[in-house]
């Protein structure tokens, strides 16, 4: 489905419609969506500093008081009071309605701010901002939009995203609450939904519900909390993020005005897909914040503490995590707002991407944490110092809005479908190769025999844009990488047929190698427009490029001998007898 | 009634400072800028002043290079009505600064300047004196609290003595001291609508004002190192350690 961006016309198009990250599993470089690196909107420059600095001056000075909601479990509400007032509920709201109108890549950094100092305040933001009210800006009706974005800019009115249910998490196709339509048009709504970010707070609800209408099986709903039979469940008890408010969201026969159905009726997965894929950014921003906290905290323990005479800070183990967390913040930055730029560009294709940037970043936050809490050792151990609350917070980032388990299997997939669809068009008549392969041995046989020749031809997909010898040789890795994950690709659908789509072994190691390439690729563009704009860590930064690119060739190199050489069956088979016992099966008495 | 503020833009003053090698100054590059607190003070109560209704206009005016504009912006987000900027390559001297603000009191007709004290970076104190004397009006330095009646300032001054207050005639010139007030935080709103106020471009050169150093810098050097302190168990132990260094 076509996403408009609501900060895509200042933006200039992308020249090419198709996704960087599909295009990989075709053993294409899309460099035109690639270099040279997107540079920051005018307008968000100016504004982007004064924001950090105004966030800085506002959060800075409560470290305190944010440690203690951690503590309670609770934002209290002069806080919430002071996010309103400082505006942070306005960030993608367009101008017109009294909002800042940020692209995705300014408020991704805004969220990165907000992270640096405290992940609780990002989520409260960010849940109202990615996903609340996303849908309402994506699909409203103009009616919709002038009804409550207003409201939603000032933070009058704070909005949670309702579409998780006990028994539909990752399955989100399986919700089970309902909403049948009444004689005059409006719907009635009831259910539970959990796990609500914001749901103890918020005044309006996007909520998606079974409606088994013949246009399709969900819809999307906007629904005020002060509607009778709404109400919500006490604020989770939770292991991170704790002050940000998570509360179930009931719906007891809760009559829903037609004029609040968000977008078409029956397309509410796709709306709810699309709200999700478009927030994902936010998401990335706030791990790099967090993750640019963590380095910042690192270097001073580590220059700080003393052992055997000399700071620990000279020490190799304590060098390596300190560039390692280097090497990954850059990284997920550099895909993050990559992606953001898709976005910005009005791009409408860029759900894979988004879905890589995520995995990634979240993943890096995390190793982030565990790195700066083991050089602050004993220290990073105890409450008193922020290691362990970061610890805590960082880690629902590979569990919420997409497990990156789920995402590595949309990655896969929606790559090898692109490969499928690819050969459908080479021979329509074969029709879709994905959903039958078999029944196209034979023209996958050609086709993959001629693309075969292309790829491993010299000089074919070589990145044409100029790149410094250093940065050449970084590019030559994901030439070589991009051809083998499309041989990949293609001899996976030829020895599975149809059923590809089940070998998830397999297509986390496609995912994997996809999610190098396209990071990577992202941290080369970075790194080559860092140069040419002389910017004073251009050097490292291309250091970074060649670290990256090293440390992802022996990855993938990995992953490419994984999928022909591997231990799967026996994993499989030693899986299925401990789940069988339903635990371990040995002990040493 | 119209305010004009100072408004410097110097080095943060969380920012630990660097000499240059060389000695010809400090490393400004890649550093972090910021207002001079003494002047967001200034700021801040110009806003009050027009909050209470003392005053309609609150101008903030900055002296420096094309990118100073991102700063003034910054006043503007604070809440000042438009900004002079007063385009300048090299940084002024105090009495050419405020020479400065007498052509633009001439231009601008306020009815009260209030500067900071001092800036953090050369802490020279002298602008707001200067520009009182050249202007032949009153001044009411170091001030710690402003109120505004019937065409005259009552300003509370702290001195060594303790407070002591003084009043001046209208229009005056009142240099801002640290405990006047708190300045408010910028909101991100404020940021936007700052993007559609006002910034007058003066180039230094046009307003005849003639820029003399009168000072010379020769070197910049860092303060020599603290050295490291001595714990001691009590008080016994303090005044025989006094003792020993010759202090008792």
């Amino acid at each position: 489905m076509n996403t408009p961006s609501p900060a895509g016309p200042e933006q200039p198009a992308l020249r090419s419609d198709d996704s960087v990250a599909k295009q990989l599993f075709l053993g294409n470089i899309l460099e035109e969506n690639l270099f040279p690196y997107p540079e920051i909107r005018a307008r968000d420059r100016e504004m982007l500093g004064a924001m950090t600095d105004a966030i800085d001056q506002f959060l800075a000075g409560k470290g305190a008081e944010l440690k203690q909601y951690d503590r309670d479990a609770e934002q209290p509400a002069e806080f919430i009071q002071a996010l309103r007032e400082m505006g942070l509920f306005g960030l993608i709201i367009p101008e017109a309605f009294g909002g800042m109108e940020l692209s995705n890549g300014a408020y991704a950094r805004v969220l990165g701010q907000t992270s640096s100092h405290d992940s609780s305040v990002s989520l409260t933001i960010g849940a109202h901002s990615s996903i609340g009210m996303k849908g309402l800006l994506l699909f409203g009706t103009d009616a919709q939009k002038q009804r409550y974005l207003p409201r939603l800019a000032t933070g009058e009115m704070i909005a949670a995203f309702c579409l998780t249910e006990s028994g539909a998490g990752s399955d989100a196709a399986s919700i089970r609450t309902k909403a049948t339509r009444n004689g005059d048009g409006s719907w009635t709504l009831s259910g539970e939904k959990i796990w609500i970010t914001n749901g103890g707070i918020a005044d309006f609800y996007t909520v998606f519900a079974r409606t088994d209408t013949p246009e399709g099986k969900i819809t999307a709903f906007l629904v005020e909390a002060k509607w009778p039979g709404v109400s919500h469940g006490p604020h989770e008890d939770k292991m991170g993020i704790r002050a940000s408010s998570t509360t179930t969201v009931a719906f007891a026969d809760v009559r829903v005005p037609a004029e609040n159905v968000l977008g078409p009726v029956g397309k509410g997965f796709k709306v709810a897909m699309s709200i999700l894929n478009s927030g994902r950014t936010g998401l990335g921003g706030g791990a790099v914040g967090g993750m640019r906290t963590l380095i910042r905290l690192a270097c001073a323990q580590a220059k700080e503490r003393k052992q055997f005479g000399q700071s620990i800070a000279e020490f190799g183990l304590v060098r390596e995590k300190i560039a390692q967390m280097a090497v990954d913040c850059y990284a997920a930055e550099s895909a993050v707002w990559m992606v953001a730029h898709l976005i910005d560009s009005g791009g409408s294709d860029y759900s894979v991407e988004a879905a890589m940037s995520k995995v990634f970043a979240s993943e890096a936050v995390q190793r982030a944490s565990y790195e700066a809490l083991q050089i602050a050792a004993g220290n990073g151990f105890m409450r008193e110092f922020p290691y362990e609350q970061i610890t805590r917070d960082t880690r629902i980032l590979s569990i919420f809005e997409g497990t990156n388990e789920i995402l590595r299997l949309y990655i896969a997939l929606s790559g090898l479908k692109g490969v499928g669809a690819g050969l459908s068009e080479l021979k329509a008549a074969v029709g879709d190769i994905f959903n039958d392969p078999i029944k196209g041995f034979g023209v996958l046989g050609s086709y993959t025999g001629r693309r075969m020749r292309e790829a491993t031809g010299y000089g074919i997909d070589r990145i044409a844009h100029e790149l410094s010898p250093r940065l050449r040789k970084v590019a030559a890795t994901y030439e070589k990488y991009t051809v083998e994950l499309s041989k990949s690709s293609d001899a996976l659908l030829r020895r599975y047929g149809k059923k590809a789509a089940d070998q998830q072994h397999a297509q986390k190691r496609l995912a994997d190698i996809a999610i190098d390439l396209f990071v990577g690729l992202c941290v080369l563009s970075r790194a080559d427009s860092l140069a040419r704009q002389s910017h004073p860590a251009a050097d490292e930064a291309a250091s970074i490029a060649e670290i990256f690119a090293k440390q992802a060739r022996r990855r993938m190199a990995r992953n490419v001998r994984g999928l022909e050489r591997n231990e799967d069956e026996a994993i499989e088979q030693l899986a299925g007898a401990v789940l069988a016992h339903d635990g371990y099966m040995w002990d040493v008495i | 009634m119209k305010i004009l503020v100072g408004y410097k833009r110097v080095v943060d003053y969380n920012v630990r400072i660097q000499v240059k090698p060389d000695g010809t100054g400090v490393v400004t590059d890649g550093v972090k800028l910021s207002a001079n607190p003494f002047d967001d003070i200034a700021l801040e109560e110009a806003l009050r002043l027009r909050e209470k209704g003392v005053a309609e206009e609150v101008v903030v005016v900055g002296i420096g290079p094309a990118d100073l504009t991102a700063h003034l912006r910054n006043g503007l987000a604070m809440g000042a009505n438009r900004a002079i900027h007063v385009v300048a390559a090299d940084a002024v001297q105090p009495l050419t600064a405020a020479r400065v603000f007498l052509k633009l009191v001439e231009k601008e007709q306020p009815g009260l300047v209030i500067l900071g004290k001092q800036a953090i970076d050369d802490d020279a104190n002298q602008t707001g004196q200067m520009l009182a004397a050249l202007w032949d009006r009153p001044q009411a330095t170091f001030a710690s609290k402003v109120d505004i009646a019937g065409g005259k300032a009552t300003v509370t001054r702290e001195v060594d003595a303790g407070l002591e207050v003084i009043e001046a005639e209208l229009p005056a010139v009142i240099t801002t001291d640290l405990r006047l007030n708190e300045p408010r935080f910028i909101k991100l709103p404020d940021i936007m609508k700052a993007k559609s106020k006002p910034i007058d471009t003066i180039e230094f050169g046009s307003l005849g004002v003639e820029a003399h150093d009168h000072l010379k810098t020769t070197h910049y050097a860092a303060p020599a190192k603290r050295s490291k302190g001595v714990m001691v168990k009590d008080a016994a132990e303090l005044v025989a350690a006094l003792k020993q260094k010759g202090l008792l």
